[in-house]
This record gives structure tokens, sequence and C-alpha cells, in this order.
């Protein structure tokens, strides 16, 4: 009978306690959430201000041992690496943050040092395992904790997991995908890139940024034969090999290029101009003139085309077909038939200036401007 | 001999405070981010810099104009960059980069280069 007594002594109807008690509720109820902010906030703060600490304590290891120094043995870097190792093991202990610290000054330090320090890192990613402690990550059902496995791993250049790695590729996380597919292209030997083979999604400019960052520190030599997915189902690999064949020079593969120009995929189309014409592909003229007629109501295709064609033109048959593009309706394209014409040399600039008095000097403008020096 | 050294990356940072210390530049300042380092600029005379491409606030390229055209000092500079980039690396000489190191690095080269910098 306690509910009615409280009714009594606070003069409360029916309704006006049930608000009071919905009320208290909710009073309570903000007091736990804000002890729980509170708490788990001050929580928080401690492991930052711990996380600093041993980082601090660690990186002072990690710096005598990379610089090879101990202060009982200066003069044997072997007992000094040994010395800071057991240093380091006693730090760490059985603490998981401090085991994740120490991954993570590893894979920050390896990232900026060569030589002699970066293999000092390296085994030091070895000795205090390292590689157990990533490796696990890959088995989490946490995709965040998986894609920092897979970045400490390559990072520290550890391809034992390799295979483990490899089956991320069709991950459905964006991030996880591209962590993985990075990875392969920096631990896999030799580079294959076997994984574009089946690569179903849009490759995204991150990715390819990356991808031939990499590459780049590869011998041209090694590089797989990027033609092999001109006939790839997915448009963005297509648009990736050609871009690939351009930078890496790959002229052997000009006959496939050409070929692309007949692809449906209006950005393949306009990879493969900017390639021909970056690879001076002069047997692809007549293929690329041939396009003259199809192109022309596209802006876009047709400014590549006259760009390419400026390049590659060697004969009078490809001059003139750049001098059917003074006419064009869009202005970029009638400026870079302009500027083509006035690289070709004597004959076309001839051609040009002539063409420029036949339409009442309408180009006299752009003629000026590919002739200033400072605009080139 | 007072040196600065600009990097956003703690742990590098330290280890190159730590190989010059060892190799008797007793005097490292470091800065954090472009902010930090002008105000260091401005109050202290520096024998060398060293600075990385990528920072908070300001690049290292604006150091080094900052260096060269508003405190029109000829301290010398290095310059750290993960980007090996040709376009880079020559904008930082024409504006007054006396050295540039491409990351990943030596620490033992970097201090080679301090040194032939400050003729030690």
């Amino acid at each position: 009978m306690k509910q009615p007594d409280l009714i009594d002594r606070l003069s409360l109807d029916q309704t006006e306690f049930i608000i009071f008690l919905v009320a208290a509720g909710f009073l309570t109820l903000a007091v736990l959430t804000v002890i729980f902010l509170f708490i788990s906030r001050t929580r928080k703060s401690f492991l930052v201000a711990r996380k600093h600490d041993m980082q601090t304590q660690f990186q002072a290891r990690f710096n005598q041992m990379i610089i090879n120094e101990v202060f009982s043995r200066k003069d044997n870097p072997v007992a000094a690496f040994e010395f800071q190792l057991a240093e380091l093991r006693r730090l760490i202990g059985s603490s998981k943050l401090a085991r994740q610290t120490t991954v993570q000054l590893l894979v920050s330090m390896r990232k900026n040092l060569s030589g002699a320090s970066g293999t000092v890192l390296d085994k030091a990613y070895k000795e205090l395992n390292g590689h157990e402690f990533s490796s696990k990550k890959l088995k989490s059902f946490d995709w965040k904790v998986r894609a920092q496995g897979v970045r400490e791993m390559t990072e520290m250049g550890d391809d034992s997991s390799l295979e483990t790695i490899k089956k991320f590729v069709t991950s459905r996380r964006l991030t996880l995908r591209e962590e993985t597919i990075v990875s392969i292209v920096r631990l896999e030997r030799p580079v294959t890139l076997t994984f574009l083979n089946t690569y179903e999604v849009p490759l995204s400019n991150w990715l390819k940024i990356n991808i031939h960052y990499h590459l780049s520190k590869f011998d041209v030599r090694d590089l797989p034969d990027f033609a092999q997915w001109f006939d790839h189902k997915n448009s963005s690999v297509i648009t990736f090999a050609v871009d690939m064949c351009k930078i890496f020079r790959r002229t052997s593969s000009i006959d496939r290029l050409i070929h692309l120009l007949d692809h449906d995929d209006k950005s393949v189309v306009k990879a493969t101009l900017e390639a021909l014409g970056d690879l001076e592909a002069h047997t692809a003229a007549a293929a690329i003139i041939e396009k003259v007629e199809l192109f022309w109501a596209d802006n876009e295709l047709s400014q590549k085309l006259v760009i390419c064609l400026g390049r590659i033109a060697s004969d009078d048959s490809h001059t003139q077909a750049l001098t059917k593009y003074l006419e064009h309706p869009n202005y970029a394209v009638r400026f870079e038939g302009v500027k083509a014409l006035a690289n070709l040399g004597r004959e076309a600039r001839r051609i040009l200036d002539e063409r420029n008095l036949a339409m009442g000097e309408s180009l006299s403008s752009m003629i000026r401007h590919v002739d200033e020096p400072l605009l080139r | 001999m007072k040196i600065l050294v600009c990097d956003d990356d703690e742990a590098l940072v330290s280890i190159i405070k730590f190989k010059l210390g060892r190799e008797n530049f007793e005097e490292v300042m470091k800065a954090s981010d472009g902010r930090e380092a002008k105000a260091l600029l401005q109050q202290h005379d520096f024998d060398l810099i060293i600075s990385d491409i990528h920072m908070p606030y300001h690049s290292g390229l604006e150091i080094i104009s900052f260096v060269r055209d508003t405190l029109k000092k000829q301290t010398p500079i290095i310059i750290l960059s993960a980007e090996g980039l040709e376009g880079t690396i020559l904008q930082a000489f024409e504006i007054g980069a006396n050295d540039f190191v491409t990351k990943p690095f030596s620490p033992a080269e970097l201090a080679i280069r301090v040194k032939r910098l400050l003729k030690r």
C-alpha cells in the first residue's frame, strides 16, 4: 500500500503520479548516461595517456636499436639489438595495448626508413612476434581490424599470410578490398595482378593511383602484359590497363589498343586515344581518321581525337583530317585543331593560315594564343 | 649548431633527433606542423632546417618560401618527402631548398647530408 501513501503525501492524483514516475525514470536514465559517458571518457583519456607514455618509452628503445647503440656494449651491435629487444619484451609483457603500440610504431617507422635501419625494424617485428599479432587480426569478425592487420603486414613486407589476405579481395567492404589489393601488389612476386581477372566493381581513383605508385617501383620488364585485360568485361579495368600501357610505354600493345577505339564505353575510347597519342602510335593514324565522322558529334571524344592525331600525324591525309576540325562547332575542339596544325610543321601552318583567311580570320585569336610562348 | 626538424610524424622526428644528437648536434628542435615551424623560425636563428613537404597548416615548400622571402635568410634547408615526383623536387630546389631526401631514407645518410651542408 506504499503507492497510495506516496500519492497522498505528494498530493498527486493517479495521472500526476504516473507523470512523476516517468519523469523520475528519465532523470535516473540521464544521470546513468552522464556517469557512463564520464567513465568512458575518463577511460579513453587514460588509455590515450598510457599509449602516449608507452610510445615514448618504446620509441627510445627503437631509436637506440636503429642507431645500433647500447650503454653496456657500444662495440657490439648484435648484443645491442638483443639487449634492446629483451628490454622491449619486458616492457610489453602480455599487454595487448603495448603490443598494438609497438606494431604501430614499427609500421610508422618502417614507412620512413630504409637501408640497415629498415632491416633492423623488420627483424624487430619478427622477434617481437608482430607477425603473429597482425595475422591474428586477419581472423577478426570486424572488417576494420582485418584491414588494419592487412595494412600492418603489408607495410612490414610480411608475405607469410598473403594467401589469407587474398581472400579479402572480394570483400563487400571497400576499404578492406582496397587494402587487400594494395597488399597483393606490394607483396606478391612475381607481379601478376591476377586479381584483376575477376574484379567486377569499378576501380577507384585512389586504388589506381596506389597500384601505379607501387608498380612504378618495379623494373618495367617485370610488369605483366596489361593488354591481357583489354577484353575484360569491367570497363574500369580496361581503362586502367590502357593507362598502364601508356605510362609504362608498352608500344608492343599498340595493335591491340587500336581495337579499343571500337569499344562501347566512352571512357575506354578516351583513355585509348590518350594512350595512342602518348605512345606516338603513328601506325594508328589511319584507324583514328576512320573515327572522325563517328566521334564528330561528341565534343570530348573529338577533342581527344584531335590531340591524339596532332601528336601522330605524318602525312597530308592526316593534316586534312585535322583541318576539318577548324570548323567544329565546339570552341575547345577548334582550339585543339589550331594547336595541332600550328605545331605540325611549315606546310600545316600554311594550311592553317589559309583557312583562317578563308574563315574571315575567325581563328586569329586562337592562333595568337598558341603562338604565345608563355601560354604553351 | 641549432637544427630545426619539421615533420608531423613523431616517430620519425624522434629518430632524426636521436641520430643527430649522436652526431654531436646537441640542439635539435622540433615542430610538428607548419604553423609551429614558422613560429620557431621567427623566434630562433637556426643553422639548418629539415622539413617534410606535407605538413598541417603550411607545407615544406611554404616553409622554404618563408625562410627565403620573408625572413630573407640563407639557412640550408633539407626537404623530406615520400613522393619522389620530379616536379616537386624541381620546385623545391627552384624556390631555395639545398637538398632533397626521399622517404624511406637512411638516418645515417641524412646525418651525412646534414654534415656536408654544415661543412663539418
